[in-house]
């Protein structure tokens, strides 16, 4: 009796343990790939890796347009590094009803004639 | 007979606690292999940040008296002309600092050493003090007679 009380408590602890990784699994699926987000970033010119962003005058700057398929909102800010103050700020943005993917990238700004040091943070969210 | 089957059942138990704790490091084990790509990101990361900051532009009208050049071809020019003097040491910090403050902000402790040849400049926090991960990312400029390290610790 104990015996088969032993092997049910194993198969009942290695079931749970299984679904909570199984849960883990899927929900990785579900979150939203940078990696994909910083592609589409890429070919609608909203950030460069070895060019400059240039944010002078008026109209001119990055614009964003739509957003990726799959996403419902988009924010970026363009600031200057090591300054938490935005230079230039896009959004399009349904209500956020689930996670929010934020990350960064360095970039250089243009501004006023001159190239700088700049930061890209993204917020984006299904 | 009870007891020798309470035993036998209490032996199955233990049985099956061991199996469950060799389970949990077995994914434990697993899971302790992502840091390689942490580690990896953060190294990229130093990258990046370090390139954006040596293409950064120092203008004339900030001290310079060439046209407007990249951080990098400052620090090539000044190694030619020999040891930087303190208003171009200032000019230097002035481009480098807002970087090491970003990197600061988002990873960790950074600091920046640039190795002029003629001299040897320190930015940013005391290395002396860092304990920890060290990351870096060395770049040889010009014909490698400037060398720019910028490090990074968590």
């Amino acid at each position: 009796m104990e015996s088969i009380l032993a092997v049910m408590v194993v198969i009942t602890a290695s079931s749970i343990f299984l679904v909570v990784l199984a849960s883990g699994t899927v929900q990785v699926e579900e979150e939203i790939d940078q990696e994909e987000v910083m592609s589409w970033l890429i070919s609608n010119d909203l950030y460069f890796e070895d060019e400059v962003v240039s944010l002078d005058g008026p109209g001119v700057g990055p614009r964003l347009t739509g957003l990726p398929e799959g996403i419902s909102g988009m924010t970026i800010v363009y600031r200057a590094s090591g300054n938490s103050t935005p230079l230039f700020v896009l959004n399009q943005a349904e209500q956020s009803t689930g996670d929010v993917l934020a990350f960064q990238r360095p970039l250089l700004i243009e501004l006023n004639g001159t190239k700088f040091p700049g930061v890209m943070e993204v917020r984006v969210w299904r | 007979m009870a007891l020798r089957k309470d035993r036998r059942g209490m032996a199955v138990l233990v049985d099956a606690l061991i199996f469950l704790v060799v389970l949990t490091l077995l994914i434990a084990v697993i899971y302790s292999a992502s840091p390689g790509k942490m580690s990896e990101d953060r190294t990229e990361r130093l990258r990046s940040y370090h390139s954006v900051m040596l293409a950064g532009e120092v203008s004339a009208n900030e001290g310079s008296s060439m046209s407007v050049v990249t951080l990098a071809e400052y620090l090539i020019a000044l190694s030619i002309i020999g040891a930087p003097e303190e208003e171009q040491v200032l000019l230097i910090e002035k481009m480098v600092n807002g970087t090491i403050t970003e990197l600061e902000m988002t990873f960790g402790n950074t600091w920046l050493v640039i190795d002029l040849g003629s001299a040897v400049l320190h930015f940013g926090s005391d290395p002396s003090a860092e304990v920890g991960d060290v990351y870096a990312d060395r770049r040889e400029l010009g014909d490698g007679s400037v060398v720019s390290t910028m490090f990074l610790t968590v």
